[in-house]
């Protein structure tokens, strides 16, 4: 009958799945299980110097009952021990699949943080971390938002970078940092405040693994855009006062209110990057380089001073005028501090290196670094003024 | 030989005596004696099989006849007396026993012993439905109606809906106890002829008692006979089975089973719904889609939480962390456990829901639903998340249009849930490499089971995981290799002088 059709290959088939049932059962002996509730899944890790070994701090959030934090502290001398002192510690197996901020402690952070970093790139459990650095010990960060949501630091870092100006930073930019040449890394610093409040506090910016520089949010600002697409932020200007002021009314009342002594100043007034793009060349002239710089932004203008009528054409383009040269020579003088404290983390030394046939880092920041100079061009549009806020 | 050659001695050695013999044994046989002028004539029948009005108006009253002067010398004379169609006149005995038993009378006059007269007058709708709406297969849009369980009603359904010469209904009885007649039917000129003999060949093959259901002849003629995948199409909807023989495809009906089989037919076919084609092609295509995804959905879902929450926390978004684990804080069972056990809970409320009284049914299904998984939930047997998993993977499995599909589906998804409790997602992927393997291999009749996928065609994509406009299908599929490719023909617009309407 029509059997004869397809019954001749039935036994080895049969056969070849039992095989492979069999050996899908030996080998899922193979597999160490991690059941999702039986684990000390922690979120953020701290790293300190502490007498000459590595100490960990390790803050996991306790899911299953209350919902309270809890803080395990380590120290070993070297990170793989580390790991094995965090678990004696710990009722549940710590794992680290699930970390996503990595804070460095400031005495770690000056002392070189290759240990770690080397590390962890190896380990593919490890997802596109955040890293920090603190102006304190990492511990006391940690200590600090125990009580917070348990992605407190991560969703902070995440909306001070896509709001506020902060330039982006996770595991793939700090291995490029790290592993390449011709640039430096950066990493965001993170601190209290006088108000015990977690805040964004600039950048930690690295020699080789070592943190050499700290610069300001404002400067932050300037640095995100230069390097990224995403230049979302706010930057506040500080109006010089205009030459020839004429004395009209608006004056007047300036004046008046100013007499009344209100809080902030009247000529310091905020923009809010939009979007736009930046382009950074490097062009050789007697054997002299020159960065050239060039920003074009779109902006949105949020309370422009009252001495300042936007709807008067001279005005307007005075505002546009020098609120671009204000932020070009910010932007240099940035530059010149980063060039004075021989960090280079915008890349220069990688477009340098696109460029000459020759590249040998330590020439370069020998030799062609400090010596480069910087010039630099802002193209602001202001738009949306004088709607919403 | 031997079987055959004792099997013709028998039907010869077969008598009338005999039969009538074997036939007396029965209760419900009769034989009544009756006279024609002076002619004796004896008619032999079933009771429980032929239509005692019709015996009555048509046959026996019109024996009764007033001409004294006529006389009845052969059956010839008997048959002109009578106003019935079906009659016919033989003296094989074979043919006699077989009519006898489906409810014909047999006629005998005094004068000729060796013929008989068979009168057609079985009483073949007693017993059947008389409303046809599509017990398990609906539709919102278009029609509602669906075969029953009478294949000559079935026929007169669908000659209604093809009505061209080119459609052919051939005959054969299968079934060496029920003798049951199935049917194979064809467009002729469109349908391959190397479909039509393989269907032919198959199902002549075929030595069974009883043919239930074509479901039944289904198993016995198909391709793999451990797939748990359907390699023919079966349905009790019109459309869809006049759909698929328009299309080229071979159709099979049996008697006394609303379900139509057709073949050779794809993966693709089994998750097609005629309202797909009743409703514009934007939303046909969505709803398309949607079925489609939900397969995958029900396939993979529990599986995919067991892999991730056995292994692989590490993939987990850091959002649903939280809530993932809190609502597994209190449950003591590994995760496969807890799947399964929800899993087979589904399970017994479907099972249930279908065996039990319609009425009843409905009440238990959703009170034993909400009671159970409220209840599961409160005493930490499972986790909050994992019921609505699999409430939902449950639902996805019924969007698809064809039963024995769904009930496919269902069972793929425990040995995805195993496969993932072993391995995690490798499992997982392994089980998808072996179900496609598979896939590959299966043959409809002697038809890849996965085109377009494998082999690609990328013409008829255009009637697969979308359903494009009408005028991009109106060819037949390639693989079906039917003789005339072209459904119908795509008339191009003209296009109209501006007029103030056309703004």
């Amino acid at each position: 009958m029509m059997n004869s059709v397809k019954v001749y290959k039935q036994p080895k088939f049969i056969i070849s799945i039992i095989v492979t049932m069999v050996i899908c059962l030996i080998l899922s002996g193979c597999i160490p299980r991690s059941i999702i509730d039986e684990l000390g899944i922690t979120h953020t890790i701290g790293v300190d110097a502490e007498k000459g070994k590595i100490m960990a701090t390790v803050l996991y959030p306790n899911y299953t009952n209350s919902n309270k934090a809890s803080i395990i502290k380590a120290a070993a001398d070297n990170p793989a021990t580390l790991k094995t002192n965090l678990g004696q510690k710990s009722q549940n197996q710590i794992v680290i699949g699930q970390i996503r901020t990595f804070v460095f402690g400031v005495d770690y952070s000056k002392a070189g943080i290759s240990r770690v970093v080397e590390t962890i790139c190896k380990d593919a459990r490890m997802g596109n971390i955040t890293f920090v650095i603190s102006d304190s010990k990492a511990e006391d960060i940690l200590k600090g938002i125990k009580d917070a949501p348990p992605l407190f630091l991560s969703h902070l870092i995440e909306t001070s970078v896509q709001h506020e100006g902060i330039p982006e930073t996770n595991l793939h930019t700090l291995l490029a940092q790290y592993y390449g040449s011709g640039i430096d890394i950066y990493l965001p610093n993170i601190s209290f405040d006088n108000e015990k409040q977690l805040r964004m506090n600039g950048l930690g910016i690295f020699k080789g693994d070592k943190l050499t520089l700290n610069v300001s949010n404002k400067e932050a600002f300037l640095f995100k855009i230069m390097s990224e697409k995403n230049k979302r932020g706010y930057y506040d200007i500080t109006l010089p006062k205009k030459d020839n002021q004429k004395t009209n009314k608006n004056n007047e009342n300036q004046k008046g209110k100013q007499n009344e002594k209100k809080p902030g100043n009247e000529n310091n007034f905020a923009f809010n990057s939009l979007y736009g793009n930046h382009k950074i060349t490097l062009h050789k002239k007697d054997n002299e380089y020159t960065v050239n710089v060039n920003i074009k932004l779109n902006v949105e203008l949020k309370g422009i001073p009252e001495s300042i009528n936007i709807e008067k054409k001279e005005d307007f383009h005075y505002l546009q005028k020098s609120m671009e040269k204000i932020l070009a020579k910010d932007i240099e003088t940035f530059l010149i501090k980063l060039q004075k404290n021989e960090v280079d983390p915008l890349g220069f030394g990688i477009i340098y290196r696109s460029q000459s046939k020759e590249w040998n880092e330590k020439n370069f920041y020998k030799n062609v670094y400090p010596k480069m100079k910087f010039s630099v061009k802002t193209d602001l549009n202001l738009r949306q003024m004088g709607v919403g806020e | 030989m031997e079987l055959g050659g004792n099997f013709m001695v028998d039907q010869n050695t077969m008598t009338f005596e005999k039969l009538i013999t074997l036939a007396k044994k029965s209760r419900d046989f009769s034989q009544i004696e009756n006279r024609v002028n002076d002619t004796k004539v004896l008619i032999s029948y079933f009771s429980t099989l032929v239509n005692h009005e019709l015996m009555q108006t048509s046959f026996l009253s019109n024996l009764n006849v007033k001409d004294k002067n006529l006389k009845i010398k052969s059956l010839k004379d008997l048959q002109e007396l009578l106003p019935l169609s079906e009659m016919s006149i033989t003296s094989d005995i074979a043919e006699i026993e077989n009519k006898l038993y489906k409810g014909q009378l047999i006629v005998q006059i005094e004068n000729d012993a060796s013929n008989f007269l068979l009168i057609n007058i079985n009483s073949c709708q007693t017993g059947l439905r008389q409303f046809n709406d599509s017990e398990n297969e609906f539709s919102v849009v278009g029609p509602k109606m669906g075969f029953v369980e009478d294949i000559d009603t079935n026929m007169n359904l669908l000659r209604r809906k093809i009505n061209s010469p080119k459609l052919v209904i051939e005959e054969i009885l299968i079934g060496s106890l029920s003798n049951t007649r199935v049917m194979i039917v064809y467009m002729d000129g469109i349908t391959s002829e190397q479909h039509i003999n393989t269907v032919r060949e198959r199902l002549s093959d075929i030595d069974i008692d009883i043919v239930w259901d074509t479901s039944l002849l289904d198993q016995v003629i198909r391709d793999n006979q451990n797939t748990p995948f359907p390699l023919y199409l079966s349905t009790e909807r019109i459309d869809r089975i006049t759909y698929t023989i328009v299309n080229g495809q071979v159709a099979i009906f049996s008697d006394g089973t609303p379900y139509a089989i057709s073949g050779p037919s794809t993966l693709f076919d089994f998750f097609i719904s005629p309202e797909d084609y009743y409703l514009n092609w934007v939303l046909g295509s969505f709803f398309r889609f949607i079925r489609i995804m939900g397969v995958f959905f029900s396939i993979f879902t529990s599986s995919i939480y067991v892999a991730v929450l056995t292994f692989h926390y590490e993939m987990i978004p850091k959002d649903l962390l939280g809530p993932l684990i809190e609502s597994r804080a209190n449950v003591p069972f590994p995760p496969i456990l807890e799947v399964i056990f929800l899993e087979l809970t589904i399970e017994l409320l479907r099972e249930a829901g279908a065996r039990l009284p319609t009425k009843v049914g409905q009440t238990l299904g959703i009170v034993g639903g909400i009671v159970i998984g409220q209840a599961a939930v409160a005493a930490a047997l499972t986790s909050n998340i994992l019921l609505i998993i699999v409430a939902l993977s449950a639902l996805s499995s019924f969007t698809t249009p064809i039963f024995v599909m769904s009930n496919t589906i269902r069972v793929l998804r425990f040995i995805f849930i195993v496969l993932a409790s072993c391995l995690g997602g490798l499992g997982i992927i392994l089980g998808f490499v072996f179900l496609l393997a598979h896939l590959f291999r299966l043959k409809s009749f002697g038809t890849p089971y996965l085109v377009p996928l494998y082999p690609f065609r990328r013409n008829e994509l255009a009637d697969s995981f979308i359903r494009t406009p009408f005028k991009f299908i109106n060819k037949r599929p390639e693989y079906l290799r039917p003789k005339e490719p072209i459904k119908y023909r795509v008339k191009k617009k003209k296009k109209t002088k501006g007029d103030l309407n056309d703004e």
